[in-house]
């Protein structure tokens, strides 16, 4: 798999799964969900939810993120949310 | 003592930080016992207006109920003002004993004890019980006093959608390697005023091993045929595990809350619950008047049957006039206004109209969901309803949003 269909497919994962995890049926019609929507700062995942997409990040990708790292700010977007995953990839490659 | 400036004017700079995004709150005075008509200063300074409140939690009007009033005067004179200590050491009286069997009773569980406030029965209970191998499963919407309790308490957490019961069995099924699962709901939501489905709660609970966990502080006294609450609605009476309730709403306004539920639940909240153990006694007047409350409820269903009944006519009054409100079963209903704005200016309108009701913005309420929260009480009566009415009718219309639905109103306000 190229680079560029693996960041596809991981960002398509992370939607997905924050679409089915946090919005109701009626709120998805209304949402416009992209990489770069604010997730916490936007009302969308309050932050005491958070928990379950860190832990699903973390089973999907099979990396530990430290509480200290999985603050709102690297929560608040899929792109933010890409970077913190790659980051911990690349220490798991290295 | 240090106060350096730099300190000063960093707490100022939050302040004005509040002020400025809107959610400064202020608070009014009301000159009068809680009550269906209430005298109130607002702004501070101002001349009395005489309001109707439409916003208290006084949900039987129980608040300055004189049989109540009377009871704390006696408990007043007859065992003092204050126990001056914890309930462990010397801060036990017979009151408290009797109020927690009366409330077991009332509540239909196996024991209770008493609490400062719901608030710290939420705070301690889960610390009390949980370790790092179970998990507590919360529903998205319950109050923040819960989200405290979960957030001390070293047990895994997890959420699910507001009463998605789908969700909720999904998240019991990845959890069945925990020692103890707990499902954590509110029984009325106090924001929505929307019920907790607790029969589908106590069927997924069996099923998948759970206990339930449920708060009851809008809904005991009034919810239920008898007004034990949403498990008594439901016909779950004996299936909670865990209820905690307030003394703070329908059962006499002033404060304090319980743990009630199954006995070990009780006695470990009894030995390690941080906020019982350190903070005081509920006072003796409060007690004895708790016992009083519950003595008149269990006498009567006459204050819960007129409260069903003022909450149908405000429901059915506020839908004929052209408002969105949000549907459900309990006294509290919400009057969407969508935008932060038009909610904070409809409220001002109203209380210059002598209703007195607050609104409700983010981060209260989800972004965009703004809305004035209207409660009733058994104090109202439908002449006081009717007279409410018109004045929401009035400014309704002052604001163009009768016969408005949702997107009607967003299209004119905005978000």
């Amino acid at each position: 798999m190229n680079p560029v269909s693996k960041g596809a497919s991981m960002k398509q994962m992370i939607l997905d799964y924050i679409k089915n995890e946090y919005l109701d049926e009626d709120e998805a019609e209304d949402v416009d969900l992209n990489e770069n929507t604010p997730l916490i700062s936007g009302g969308i995942v309050d932050s005491f939810s958070m928990v379950s997409l860190k832990r699903f990040l973390e089973k999907k990708f099979e990396i530990s993120i430290p509480d200290n790292e999985a603050s709102p700010e690297a929560f608040d977007t899929v792109t933010s949310i890409m970077v913190l995953v790659n980051r911990h990839l690349a220490k798991k490659g290295a | 003592m240090a106060y350096p400036a730099a300190v000063k004017d960093a707490f100022a700079g939050e302040l004005a930080g509040i002020r400025d995004k809107g959610l400064f709150k202020e608070e009014r005075a009301i000159h009068s016992p809680q009550a269906a008509h209430i005298n109130v200063e607002f702004p501070r300074g101002a001349e009395l207006r005489a309001e109707i409140n439409l916003c208290a939690n006084n949900y039987l009007g129980l608040s300055s109920h004189p049989d109540v009033v009377a009871a704390a005067h006696k408990a007043l004179d007859e065992r003092g003002y204050g126990m001056s200590s914890v309930r462990f050491i010397c801060g036990t009286q017979d009151l408290h004993r009797k109020l927690e069997n009366a409330l077991t009773t009332f509540l239909g569980t196996e024991d209770t004890i008493l609490f400062a406030s719901c608030l710290d029965a939420n705070a301690g209970v889960f610390e009390a019980i949980l370790t790092p191998e179970d998990v507590m499963i919360s529903d998205r919407l319950v109050h923040a006093s819960i989200v405290d309790g979960i957030r001390l308490c070293k047990a895994m957490h997890d959420t699910y959608k507001h009463c998605d019961m789908a969700h909720l069995e999904q998240k019991l099924q990845e959890h069945q390697d925990k020692r103890v699962r707990v499902i954590i709901t509110d029984g009325v939501f106090s924001m929505d005023g929307d019920l907790a489905p607790m029969d589908e709660i106590c069927r997924l609970a069996e099923q998948y091993q759970a206990l339930v966990f449920l708060d009851d502080s809008h809904a005991s006294g009034f919810i239920g045929k008898t007004g034990r609450g949403v498990h008594e609605h439901y016909g779950v009476m004996g299936k909670i595990d865990i209820l905690t309730t307030t003394l703070g709403k329908a059962l006499g306004g002033a404060s304090g809350g319980c743990v009630s539920g199954r006995k070990e639940i009780v006695e470990l909240c009894r030995q390690r619950a941080r906020p019982y153990l350190f903070s005081n006694a509920v006072p003796p007047p409060i007690a004895a008047a708790s016992i009083k409350v519950l003595e008149v409820l269990s006498a009567s269903t006459e204050r819960r049957d007129k409260l069903e009944a003022n909450a149908i006519f405000w429901r059915k009054g506020l839908k004929d006039a052209g408002f969105v409100i949000k549907d459900g079963d309990s006294p509290i209903v919400p009057v969407m206004l969508f935008n932060a704005k038009l909610a904070q200016d409809v409220a001002r309108d109203l209380y210059y109209e002598g209703i007195y009701v607050v609104g409700f913005f983010f981060p209260v309420v989800p972004a965009g969901q703004a809305r004035i929260r209207t409660q009733l009480s058994a104090d109202h009566d439908i002449p006081m309803l009717a007279r409410a009415l018109e004045s929401f009718k009035k400014v309704g219309a002052k604001h163009g949003i009768l016969g408005l639905d949702k997107k009607g109103i967003i299209d004119k306000y905005g978000l």
